[in-house]
C-alpha cells in the first residue's frame, strides 16, 4: 500500500510534501506554547472540557455503565426464568425489566458505545488536534447522560417503559398502555436520537475533512471507513425512528390515528417505520465493531489485513444491503408473497460481505504470527460467537423457518450470539487493545484471560440452550412458565451461563480499577506493536505535529515516523494563529486546504445538553409549560454557542510548516461547517423520505376515505412563495460577496424576506387544509397531512430563528463579504426549507388527486 | 461528488432496483386481480436495464484499476467489484419477486 503521494485534488502541489521531515531544531517555546493552549482542565472545566481525550473517555464510561445496568437487568430476567413459576420478579415488574434491558442495551450502550470509540479513537487515529466539532461531541455525551440516567431511573418509580423495546402498537397505544411508561419510551430516547446524529455528523466530517495530509481513501485506517460507513447509517437509520416515534407520541398525546385502524390507521405502518431503523441498526453497531476487529487482527497477527479493499467493500455492500431486510421482522405479518420473497433474498445477501469480513480476519489470522493476549483472545471468541450466531441468522432468514421460531426463544439465542458476538467481544478487545493509549498503564494481561474465558464460557452456557428451548416452543417475553415441558433444565443452565458472563464482566470493572489510569502526563504506549498513527506518542494536543501519510501501517512502513513527528517535524509543529487549531484536507486524498481554529471550552454545550435533556424529560411528564422553557433555553444556549463562530482570525494566511501557507478562513465545500449543514440537511431530507412513505402507505390502506384536497388557488399562492423563499436564500450567498458595500445588509435583507416568505406559504398552505375541513383526529389522512405540515411547520420556525438570527449578527457588524460562511448556511437551511416545502405540497395537493 | 458516484455506483444502481421491486410489488398488491398484468414485465424491464447498467459501470471501472495513482486504482477497483456484485444482487433478488408473478 506504500506508493508516492497523489496527483492534486484540489491543486494542492503535493511535491510540497518533500519538504517533510524539516530540518533543523524548532523555535524554543513552541512546544510550551502548546501545551499551554491544549492543557488539562481545572476544577469546573472538568465539566465543560471539549478536548476528545476526556470527552472521549467519559463517553466510553458512561456507555459501559450503561452497559452493566441493562445486565442486572438480565440477571434479574435469568433469576426470573431459573424456576417455573418462580417469584422474584412480578409480572408487570418484568415487563420493564425486559423492555429496559433491550432499550438500555441497544439505545444507551451499543451505539453511544461505538460513537464514544470513535470520538476517542479518530482524532489520533486520523492524525488531527481534534474531531472539527469538539463541543457537537461533548454536547452529544451530555445530553446522552443526563437523559440517559433519567430514563434509566424510571425503572424504580414504575414508571419504565413495558411494551418491550420495539413498542409495538396497538399494546403501546393509550388503550392497552394507559400511562406514561410508553411515552418515557417515546421521548425518552429522543434525546439519544439527537445525540446520536450529533456524534454521527461529527464523525463524518471529521473522517473526512481532518484526515493527516497524504491519508488517501487508499490508506484511509480501517476502523475510520467502518466509522464514516456506520455514520452514514445513522444518518439514514435514525429519521425513520424519529418519525415513528413522534408519531405515535402524536397519536398517544393529541389522538392522531396513525396506526389506529379504526380510524383509518394501520399498526403495521410503526413495524415499517420502526424496522427501517431497526434492523440497520444491528450494523450500525457491528460496523464499527467489525472495524476495531480489523485493525485489532493484524496487530495481533503481527501482518497486514488480507483483503484490505474488500473489507472496505464489504463495509459499504453492508451499509447498502441492510436497508433492504427491515421487513424481515414482519414474515408473519401478512406482507405480499413478492415482497416477502424479496426481503428474504436481500437477507440472505447481507450475510455475504459479513463472510468476507470473517474470511479476511481468519486469512489474516492464519498468514500471521497471532498472539493469544487478551485482545488476540477476543478477537477470536467473536470469530467464533459471530460466525454461530450469523448461521442462525441466514435460517430466520428462510420464511418457513421464521415462521415456526418467530417470537420463540430461539430467535433470543440468534440475536444475543450476533450482538455479543459482533459487537460485545469486539468491544472487549478494542478496550484491552486501545487502553494504553489512553492510561498510564495497561489493563492486567492475567486478569483479562480470566475475563475472556468466564464471558465466553458464561454466553455459551446462557445462549447455546435458547436455542434448543426455543425449538421446544418457549415463546419471548414471558415472565414465567409452566413445568413439565422440558424447558427447566435449558432455562436453568441459561441462568448459571449469566451469572458466570456477569463474574467475567466484573472481573473487568475489578481490572479496569485497579490499572485503568487516564489523562496523566503519559500513556502506557503500543503495548501490541499497532501500526497506526494513534500509537505515535502524543499529548493532550494529540501528536506534536501532523504528519505526511504514506502507507495503510504508517507506523510499520515510515521509518522514525515517532521521532519526527515528536519533534516537530511536520505540519502544524506549533501554533500560528495562537489558538487551538487543526488542519483540514480535502475528502479523497487528504490535501491540505485550511487551517481550522478550533474552539475552547465553556459552558454552553453543557447547559444546552442540560436543557435538551430537560425538554424530553419534561415533556414525558406533561409539564409541558416547563418543558417548552427547556426547549427556549437549549436553543439560547445552542445560539450562545454559535455566536462564537464565524469570526474570521487576523491572519488570512498562515505558515503551517516548511513554509507552506495555508488560508484561516473558509467557505462551501471546502469547510467544515458547510459538510456538516448539508448531512444535517440529508436527516432532514430523510424524515421527509419517509414521511411521504407513511403517506402513501396509509392512503394505500384506506383509498377510499381519502378525502380531495384544498382548492388549487391555495396551491398556486403557496408554491410561488415557496419557490420565491428558495431563490432569495440561494441569491443571498452571491450578493454577499459580489458586493463588499452593499452585499451584507442586502443578503441580510433576502434571507428575512425568504424566512418570510416561507412562513407565509406555510401558513397559506395550513390555512386551506383547515379550511377544507380536515381534522387530524378524525382520519388517517388527516393526521399525516397534518404531520407533514407540523414537519414543515418546524423546519419554517428553525428558519424563522436563523434569520433572525442573521439580522442579529448583521446588527453587530458580523456579516460581510469576508465571513460569507453564517449566511451561506443559513441559506442553504432556507433553501432546504423551501424544497421541502414544495415536495409536501406537490404530495399532499397533487396524489392521489393528480392520478384522477 | 463524481469520486464518490464513481465509488457507489453499482451499490446505488441496486438500491434503485430494491426500491424499484418493492414498489412494484406493493403496487401489485393493493392493484385490482384485473390490472395485475403490466407488473411482472415492467419488473423484467426494471432488472435487466439495472444489470446492464451495473455490468456498464463494472467495465468502465474496472478499466480504470491498471493505471493511475494508487487511490485512483483503490478506487477503481471497489467500483468495480462493488458494480459486478450489485449485478449479481439484482438478479439474486429479482428471482423470487418474478416467480411470484408467474
Amino acid at each position: 500500500m506504500s506508493g508516492p503521494p497523489e496527483a492534486s485534488e484540489t491543486g494542492f502541489d503535493t511535491a510540497l510534501y518533500d519538504r517533510f521531515p524539516t530540518k533543523g531544531r524548532r523555535p524554543a517555546g513552541e512546544l510550551a506554547e502548546l501545551e499551554r493552549i491544549w492543557c488539562a482542565p481545572r476544577r469546573w472545566e472538568w465539566i465543560t472540557v471539549i478536548n476528545n481525550n476526556y470527552v472521549g473517555v467519559y463517553y466510553v464510561g458512561a456507555a459501559m455503565l450503561f452497559f452493566v445496568l441493562a445486565g442486572v437487568l438480565a440477571l434479574l430476567m435469568r433469576a426470573q426464568l431459573a424456576l417455573p413459576y418462580n417469584g422474584v420478579l412480578p409480572q408487570e415488574t418484568y415487563n420493564q425489566v425486559f423492555t429496559m434491558h433491550g432499550t438500555v442495551m441497544m439505545f444507551l450502550f451499543a451505539v453511544p458505545a461505538v460513537e464514544a470509540l470513535g470520538v476517542l479513537l479518530l482524532p489520533q487515529m486520523l492524525g488531527a488536534r481534534d474531531l472539527p466539532f469538539p463541543r457537537l461531541s461533548a454536547y452529544a455525551f451530555w445530553a446522552y447522560l443526563i437523559g440517559g440516567l433519567a430514563f434509566f431511573c424510571s425503572l424504580f418509580f414504575g414508571l419504565a417503559p413495558n411494551g418491550g423495546w420495539f413498542m409495538y402498537p396497538p399494546l403501546t397505544s393509550t388503550t392497552y398502555s394507559p400511562g406514561i411508561n410508553a411515552d418515557f419510551w417515546l421521548l425518552g430516547i429522543g434525546f439519544i436520537e439527537i445525540s446520536a446524529i450529533a456524534g454521527a455528523i461529527e464523525i463524518i466530517v471529521g473522517v473526512l475533512k481532518t484526515r493527516a495530509p497524504g491519508m488517501s481513501l487508499d490508506k484511509l485506517p480501517i476502523f475510520a471507513w467502518a466509522m464514516l460507513v456506520f455514520a452514514g447509517m445513522i444518518i439514514i437509520a435514525f429519521p425513520s425512528v424519529i418519525l415513528a416515534t413522534t408519531l405515535l407520541e402524536l397519536e398517544r398525546a393529541l389522538g392522531w390515528p396513525f396506526f389506529d385502524a379504526a380510524r383509518g390507521g394501520d399498526p403495521m405502518l410503526w413495524q415499517h417505520l420502526f424496522w427501517f431503523f431497526g434492523h440497520p441498526e444491528v450494523y450500525i453497531i457491528f460496523l464499527p465493531a467489525a472495524g476495531a476487529m480489523s485493525t485489532i487482527v493484524p496487530a495481533v497477527a503481527r501482518t497486514p489485513l488480507v483483503g484490505h479493499w474488500l473489507v472496505v467493500l464489504a463495509f459499504l455492500a453492508t451499509g447498502f444491503i441492510s436497508f433492504g431486510v427491515w421487513a424481515h421482522h414482519m414474515f408473519t405479518t401478512g406482507m405480499p408473497g413478492v415482497s416477502i420473497g424479496l426481503f428474504s433474498a436481500a437477507s440472505m445477501a447481507v450475510s455475504l460481505p459479513a463472510g468476507v469480513q470473517v474470511f479476511a480476519w481468519i486469512a489474516t489470522v492464519a498468514s500471521g504470527r497471532m498472539r493469544f493476549n487478551t485482545p488476540g483472545l477476543f478477537v477470536l471468541g467473536s470469530l467464533l460467537v459471530f460466525v454461530m450466531g450469523g448461521l442462525t441468522g441466514v435460517m430466520a432468514a428462510m420464511v418457513p423457518f421464521d415462521w415456526q421460531a418467530h417470537d420463540t426463544y430461539f430467535i433470543v439465542a440468534h440475536l444475543h450470539y450476533v450482538l455479543i458476538g459482533g459487537m460485545v467481544f469486539p468491544l472487549f478487545a478494542a478496550i484491552y487493545y486501545w487502553t494504553p493509549m489512553s492510561s498510564a498503564r495497561p489493563l492486567s494481561e492475567r486478569l483479562g484471560r480470566w475475563v475472556f474465558w468466564l464471558m465466553f464460557a458464561g454466553m455459551h452456557l446462557a445462549f447455546l440452550p435458547m436455542h434448543l428451548v426455543g425449538l421446544m416452543g418457549m415463546p419471548r417475553r414471558i415472565y414465567t412458565y409452566a413445568g413439565g415441558r422440558d424447558w427447566e433444565w435449558p432455562n436453568l443452565i441459561s441462568t448459571l451461563g449469566a451469572f458466570v458472563f456477569a463474574a467475567g464482566v466484573l472481573i473487568w470493572i475489578i481490572d479496569m480499577i485497579r490499572n485503568f489510569r487516564p489523562f496523566g502526563p503519559k500513556d502506557a504506549g503500543n503495548v501490541y506493536e499497532g501500526g497506526g498513527l494513534e500509537w505515535l506518542p502524543t499529548g493532550l494536543y494529540s501528536t506534536r505535529s501532523i504528519p505526511i501519510v504514506r502507507s495503510l501501517y504508517p507506523l510499520w512502513d515510515q521509518k522514525n515516523l515517532g521521532r519526527d513527528v515528536a519533534a516537530g517535524r511536520y505540519f502544524l509543529p506549533g501554533t500560528p494563529t495562537g489558538g487551538r487549531e487543526t488542519l483540514v484536507t480535502s475528502p479523497i486524498n487528504a490535501e491540505p486546504q485550511h487551517l481550522l481554529p478550533m474552539p475552547v471550552p465553556s459552558g454552553w454545550h453543557v447547559w444546552a445538553a442540560v436543557f435538551t435533556a430537560g425538554f424530553f424529560l419534561l415533556l414525558t411528564v406533561q409539564a409541558y409549560v416547563a418543558s417548552v422553557a427547556s426547549g427556549m433555553l437549549a436553543i439560547a444556549c445552542v445560539l450562545r454557542w454559535c455566536w462564537f463562530l464565524d469570526h474570521p482570525q487576523k491572519q488570512r494566511t498562515v505558515d503551517v510548516g516548511a513554509g507552506i501557507e495555508l488560508s484561516t478562513y473558509a467557505t462551501g465545500p471546502s469547510s467544515t461547517g458547510w459538510w456538516a449543514m448539508v448531512t444535517t440537511l440529508v436527516v432532514g431530507g430523510m424524515v421527509l423520505a419517509m414521511s411521504v412513505f407513511s403517506y402513501v402507505f396509509l392512503w394505500s390502506r384506506n383509498m377510499e376515505a381519502w378525502r380531495p384536497p384544498p382548492g388549487t388557488g391555495s396551491l398556486a399562492a403557496a408554491g410561488a412563495m415557496t419557490l420565491a423563499a428558495g431563490v432569495l436564500a440561494w441569491l443571498a450567498n452571491h450578493r454577499l460577496v459580489r458586493d463588499a458595500r452593499h452585499g451584507p445588509w442586502q443578503a441580510v435583507a433576502m434571507i428575512l424576506l425568504s424566512g418570510a416568505l416561507l412562513a407565509a406559504a406555510f401558513a397559506v398552505d395550513l390555512t386551506a387544509w383547515r379550511g377544507g375541513g380536515l381534522a387530524a383526529k378524525l382520519s388517517a389522512q388527516g393526521a399525516i397531512v397534518y404531520s407533514i405540515l407540523s414537519w414543515q411547520g418546524f423546519f419554517v420556525a428553525v428558519s424563522a430563528i436563523m434569520a433572525l438570527y442573521v439580522l442579529l449578527r448583521g446588527l453587530f457588524g458580523y456579516v460581510a463579504a469576508d465571513r460569507p460562511a453564517t449566511v451561506q448556511l443559513v441559506g442553504l437551511f432556507l433553501g432546504y426549507t423551501a424544497g421541502q416545502g414544495l415536495v409536501g405540497l406537490g404530495l399532499m395537493r397533487l396524489f392521489p388527486a393528480g392520478l384522477s | 461528488m463524481k469520486a464518490w458516484l464513481q465509488l457507489l455506483g453499482g451499490l446505488i444502481v441496486w438500491a434503485v432496483h430494491f426500491a424499484g421491486v418493492y414498489l412494484i410489488a406493493s403496487l401489485a398488491d393493493i392493484a385490482p386481480p384485473q390490472a395485475r398484468g403490466p407488473y411482472g414485465p415492467v419488473l423484467v424491464v426494471l432488472t435487466l436495464a439495472c444489470v446492464a447498467v451495473a455490468v456498464v459501470l463494472a467495465i468502465r471501472a474496472w478499466r480504470g484499476t491498471r493505471d493511475g495513482e494508487p487511490v485512483d486504482r483503490f478506487r477503481a477497483r471497489l467500483a468495480a467489484l462493488g458494480s459486478a456484485v450489485a449485478a449479481v444482487a439484482i438478479v439474486w433478488q429479482s428471482a423470487p419477486a418474478l416467480a411470484g408473478f408467474d
